[in-house]
């Protein structure tokens, strides 16, 4: 009987009661029409026109600049078992999951090219690897297509995956983030052994588990996610449809922040992340008119490439790991793709009154939402605001005014 | 029996309207021009009003090539980026003080072309003149133009589907990019992810980014020295004209060697092979001898 | 269209064209996007350039685009190729003329001004007013033909502009709608407004007026910016009576002795819709405005066309080849049925044209495939009987002949129909010679 009354379960921290103390369903019923308002003039433009701003604007969210690994390797671990057969996404969770990865691919080497990237498909209690550690998005759109004329079929094996990730990563060196991307649609996993000594070995490795569910939550998944990250739990999420399933894998495009622990701890010993100085090649591009020679990657003959600083092998695109010395080669604009993650454009703040057209593309702003920058003041319309901080990650009014930006 | 029954045959056999070949896109030109007065009296061979008379033909030339092209001018310099003269928003009501100011050119669209062509020019040499008397003399770098052509750019391609955009960059000065390279790397791969050739007139001493900047958006980069002056109508109106939509039937003119090497942060040498910061991304030739990070201040193990 | 006509004038007369700077302005504008960069890569050029050197730019003429860029050129007559030092340059008159248009030299082209001006908005409503008031006729006299329940009412159209349809072959003799017609309606204004023009300068011809003439008024007229007044009586005659008729067409505003050129002849796009719909449409458009120049037509696969439009032109034009089931303020409900699209095709329309419309037209991307396999199905569904003469080949000994003799008529591509089993085959006329001689071989 005492037992029973110091039991308070722990509802709070599951989400499943809010500030109050209230559950769910013991709060006031919001109905989704209410949501849209006439204005004084009967018309309901405004707030139409106002819920598609919010939509655009959906994606900024504040974000710090705190040291993140920029360098990333990252295992796409992909469900191919049969509960992956199922049609709630169009045509089924597995054909939609392809397409959505491909399109991750494509950008994750465009906003992280001196990345790597490895694909392992679990289907009937196995891991297999599709793709090996790459640095060329092509490798692994041919990987993925190939994919796709497979079938589904069996169970899927979360430990299978996990220890082939964690060999995997074990072999990168250490200053490389080590991340495996997991999607996940079936309900159970086909394991040979317990699953929490694949836990160990991942802490132990300084590996970091991001679960993408297709179906519901599995406590086991949500256990991986916690104690690979440390404590956090923001990482294991459910897909509610294609669109979220796409916004839940382009929030990985973004390189995470180092934990805390790990950076303190970085400063004694030997642990994960540190930062370290890593020598790299800056080859330069040669053409010869008359004459061709072949490729050390891909043993082609082509008149132009670039050639390794340390070994003279010629490669034919960058970024690459020169096949004969083991150089990381990359050109020094690849870098610069990934600087705006370091400094990342503060949010705009949402404003009114201003009479003047858009700073950004001289638009008038009298039926529009206006936003403002905190650090030049000038005001913008949402398009630009968009424009600003999802694609081109500056100001404009910043960069035209005649300030210094301190790197 | 061997019917005529190959309707499949039939309904494949449509109208052949080859879309690419016929079809017109028109194009939205931006037209950066550097109007830094030091860079164009000490570094440049050739003066701007010289320049900017070969300039206003070839304006007039893309806007005679497709009534729905479009064009913006912005000119910067000690006083930041300014729009100078916009489509968008200039006024296409002809105003009456036209006959009154004699201009005698009878309503024609050369008229039209008269008018544009003049109130480019008083723009910017109302700039030059308002920076000269408020002694802003420093120079701005062209990631504030390229950020404000850019957002114009993004603005019309969403309005408008068939809209294709471009920018050319008049510059004379010789300055570096110095502390703005993020925000100009920043610029230079939008331009790319958006499709907007950057074409480069570079009249000043050469500029590796730029050349960079043409390469990866498939611009055009060319330097002019002296011996070009009377030959720049030919050399705008045959390599910048060309539309986006046409650049890919072409080949374009353009500086073949790139230089692409990286720079020591530190040293400011060309390196080939350096040490990158894990943290920051910073290149330095070698590793600092108290092992911290120049940039960053991380401590290296 | 306009680049057909130009094509088939002598050289001397487009020598006299290409002297006004607007005329090559306007053909300027005409030319595919690839011969665009080509003439300006050539027109301030001091001397010739050699073929290598442009086919450097251009990559090779034998390429499928520069082929059409450079076929398309030497047709104009505006590139003149030397052959024997294999050289290229523009045609002498028309480089002077551009060069002139773009350095804005001075020219004595412009016509009188009086500085009155109008607004371009009350322009393009009248134009839109009269070409749609021609259009509706045509549409009714459609109607009629196609005995359809009569959208509209009867309209009544100036007889110079009647006399001019019909020796255009856009009305048949008893003022009914012929197949040419049908496309003349659903074509874009741009192609519309020329394809008239150059009828009338055909008729002119015949009416003892200079057609060059005509044809730079019309390009001096389509580089005029609109609203700006020009005096009528200081034209010449010949021009004064064009002035009248182009009133009545709306292509110039005529008030008071002055004229005002009401639409851009020059623009291909012609937006006339986008001006018309501005007027009408007061409601605040807000962030909205992402969109422009999209069609109004929203075709579904279940059939079914929502049609966002209040014009009674538009109506009737989408009333020929679907049946309307719901009429709105501003939207129209219809339904592609069978009986719908054989009744259009049956009076002269093809499916061709219609799926061009449409496309023009549509909203949002591609037309669905299954709705345009559709109408070329219905169309295909009329074609049902072909006629040939020819001959009946049967009575073969053996099978072994027959089938030496069939597939030799197969070969060369002359076998019309068979029958393997009755052992007979057919072929045209033009071919029986051949296999006579063919079986005669073998025996």
């Amino acid at each position: 009987m005492d037992s029973d009354d110091e039991y308070v379960p722990n509802t709070r921290a599951r989400g499943l009661t809010n500030a109050e103390g209230a559950y769910r369903w013991e709060d006031e019923y919001h109905r989704s029409w209410d949501v849209v308002q006439e204005d004084s003039g009967g018309s309901l433009a405004p707030a139409v026109n106002g819920i598609i701003d919010t939509a655009k604007r959906r994606k900024i969210k504040p974000m710090a600049p705190v040291h993140r690994g920029i360098i990333r390797n990252l295992v796409l671990v992909l469900d191919a078992s049969l509960a992956m057969s199922d049609t709630d996404m169009r045509p089924t969770r597995f054909y939609s999951m392809i397409s959505s990865a491909s399109v991750f691919v494509t950008d994750f080497f465009s906003q992280n090219p001196i990345s790597q990237l490895a694909i392992v498909v679990l289907r009937d209690g196995l891991a297999v690897l599709t793709s090996k550690l790459d640095g060329n998005p092509q490798t692994h759109l041919d990987n993925l297509a190939q994919l796709r004329k497979s079938q589904v079929s069996g169970q899927a094996s979360l430990q299978n995956g996990l220890e082939l990730a964690n060999v995997l990563l074990s072999q990168t060196p250490q200053y490389n983030t080590r991340e495996v991307l997991l999607v996940f649609g079936a309900l159970m996993s086909n394991d040979p052994k317990p699953i929490s000594q694949t836990i160990h070995k991942l802490v132990e490795n300084k590996v970091r588990v991001k679960i993408i569910g297709l179906a519901a939550e599995v406590a086991i998944c949500r256990q991986i996610c916690t104690q690979t990250n440390m404590g956090e739990s923001n990482s294991y999420f459910i897909a509610l449809n294609e669109q979220h399933f796409q916004t839940l894998l382009s929030d990985s495009l973004t390189p995470i922040p180092v934990l805390k622990e790990r950076e303190s701890a970085a400063k004694s010993t030997d642990s994960a992340e540190p930062a370290t100085a890593v020598r790299m090649g800056f080859p330069k591009r040669q053409l010869h008119s008359m004459s061709a020679s072949l490729c050390a990657c891909h043993q082609t003959l082509t008149k132009q490439g670039f050639f390794c600083p340390q070994c003279k092998a010629k490669v034919c695109t960058l970024p690459m790991t020169c096949p004969v010395c083991a150089l990381t080669l990359i050109m020094s604009t690849h870098l610069a793709r990934g600087y705006h993650h370091l400094f990342p454009l503060q949010p705009f703040n949402q404003t009114q009154g201003y009479k003047n057209p858009c700073f950004g593309c001289s638009v008038s702003l009298a039926n529009r939402s206006q936003f403002e920058c905190p650090k030049c003041h000038n005001i913008f319309c949402v398009d630009c605001d968009v424009f600003f901080h999802e694609n081109l990650h500056n100001c404009a009014g910043c960069e035209v005014q005649n300030t210094d930006v301190q790197v | 029996m061997d019917s005529v029954d190959d309707t499949a045959a039939q309904l494949a056999k449509g109208v052949s309207y080859d879309e690419e070949i016929q079809s017109d896109s028109c194009s939205f030109l931006v037209v950066i021009i550097d109007l830094h007065s030091n860079g164009w009296l000490n570094k440049s061979q050739i003066s701007l009003w010289k320049v900017l008379e070969s300039l206003t033909v070839f304006l007039n030339a893309h806007l005679a090539l497709n009534s729905s092209n479009e064009l913006a001018v912005l000119g910067f310099n000690g006083l930041g980026a300014r729009v100078l003269y916009s489509t968008t928003t200039a006024g296409k009501n002809a105003d009456a003080n036209d006959i009154a100011n004699g201009i005698h050119l009878k309503g024609t669209m050369i008229r039209q072309f008269k008018k544009f062509d003049e109130s480019v020019l008083s723009s910017i040499k109302a700039q030059i003149a308002e920076a000269k008397a408020k002694n802003v003399n420093g120079s701005t770098s062209v990631s504030g133009p390229l950020s404000l052509a850019l957002s114009h750019l993004n603005r019309r391609i969403r309005e408008k589907s068939s809209m294709r955009g471009h920018i050319l960059i008049v510059s004379a000065s010789g300055d570096d990019m110095g502390s703005k390279y993020i925000a100009t790397m920043n610029t230079i791969f939008t331009a790319q992810k958006l499709g907007v050739p950057l074409d480069v007139a570079n009249f000043g001493p050469p500029k590796s980014f730029l050349q960079q900047a043409a390469e990866f958006t498939q611009g055009s980069y060319l330097e002019f020295s002296e011996k070009d002056a009377e030959g720049l109508v030919h050399y705008f109106c045959s390599t910048f004209l060309v539309e986006p939509a046409v650049r890919k039937y072409v080949n374009m003119a353009t500086k073949s060697n790139v230089d692409f090497s990286a720079v020591c942060f530190i040293t400011k040498k060309i390196l080939e092979i350096g040490y990158v910061c894990s943290v920051c991304l910073c290149i330095m030739q070698e590793i600092p001898e108290d092992n911290k990070c120049a940039v960053c201040h991380s401590q290296y193990e | 269209m306009l680049d057909a006509y130009l094509e088939t004038l002598p050289e001397a007369v487009i020598s006299r064209l290409f002297a006004s700077p607007s005329a090559c302005l306007v053909v300027l504008r005409m030319l595919p996007p690839l011969a665009k960069s080509i003439v300006m890569r050539l027109l301030f050029a001091t001397a010739a350039v050699p073929v290598a050197s442009l086919e450097k730019f251009t990559g090779l003429i034998t390429n499928k685009v520069s082929h059409y860029a450079f076929s398309r050129l030497r047709s104009l007559k505006i590139l003149k190729e030397k052959y024997t030092s294999q050289t290229l340059e523009l045609h002498p008159a028309f480089q002077k003329s551009l060069r002139t248009a773009l350095t804005c030299g001075s020219t004595n082209e412009g016509f009188e001004e009086t500085g009155a001006q109008i607004d371009a908005a009350f322009l393009a409503e009248f134009h839109n007013e009269r070409w749609e008031s021609m259009l509706n006729y045509m549409v009714s006299s459609a109607d009629q033909t196609m005995e359809l329940s009569g959208l509209h009412k009867k309209v009544k159209l100036n007889p110079v502009i009647l006399e001019l349809l019909s020796k255009s072959n856009l009305l048949g003799r008893q003022k009914n709608i012929t197949s040419d017609g049908f496309q003349f309606l659903l074509q874009a204004r741009y192609t519309q407004v020329w394809t008239l023009l150059l009828h009338y300068l055909n008729n002119a011809a015949a009416l003892d007026m200079d057609p060059v003439d005509i044809l730079n008024f019309l390009f001096r007229l389509g580089t005029l910016e609109l609203g700006r007044g020009q005096l009528v009586s200081s034209l010449p005659l010949a021009h004064k009576r064009l002035v009248t008729e182009l009133a009545e067409l709306g292509v110039v505003y005529l008030k008071n002795d002055v004229f005002y050129a009401a639409i851009e002849l020059s623009d291909s796009t012609m937006d006339t819709e986008k001006n018309a719909a501005s007027r009408d449409a007061p409601t605040a458009k807000g962030s909205g405005s992402d969109v422009e120049n999209q069609g109004f037509i929203i075709v579904e696969t279940n059939y079914r066309i929502y049609a966002y439009t209040s014009s009674p032109l538009q109506i009737s034009i989408l009333g020929l080849f679907c049946s309307i089931k719901a009429r709105f303020a501003n939207l129209l409900i219809g339904r592609f049925t069978r009986h719908s699209a054989r009744r259009a095709l049956s009076s002269g329309i093809t499916a061709d044209q219609i799926i061009q419309y449409l496309n023009s037209n549509h909203r949002g991307g591609a037309l669905p495939p299954t709705i345009v396999d559709q109408i070329k199905l219905w169309q295909l569904e009329l074609d049902r009987f072909r006629q040939e003469d020819g001959i009946l080949f049967r009575d073969f000994i053996s099978t072994k002949e027959y089938t030496a003799v069939s597939e030799y008529a197969q070969d060369i591509g002359a076998l019309i129909w068979k029958n393997d089993k009755t052992r007979m085959f057919f072929v045209p006329e033009k071919s029986a010679k051949d296999i006579t001689e063919f079986v005669n071989k073998l025996t």
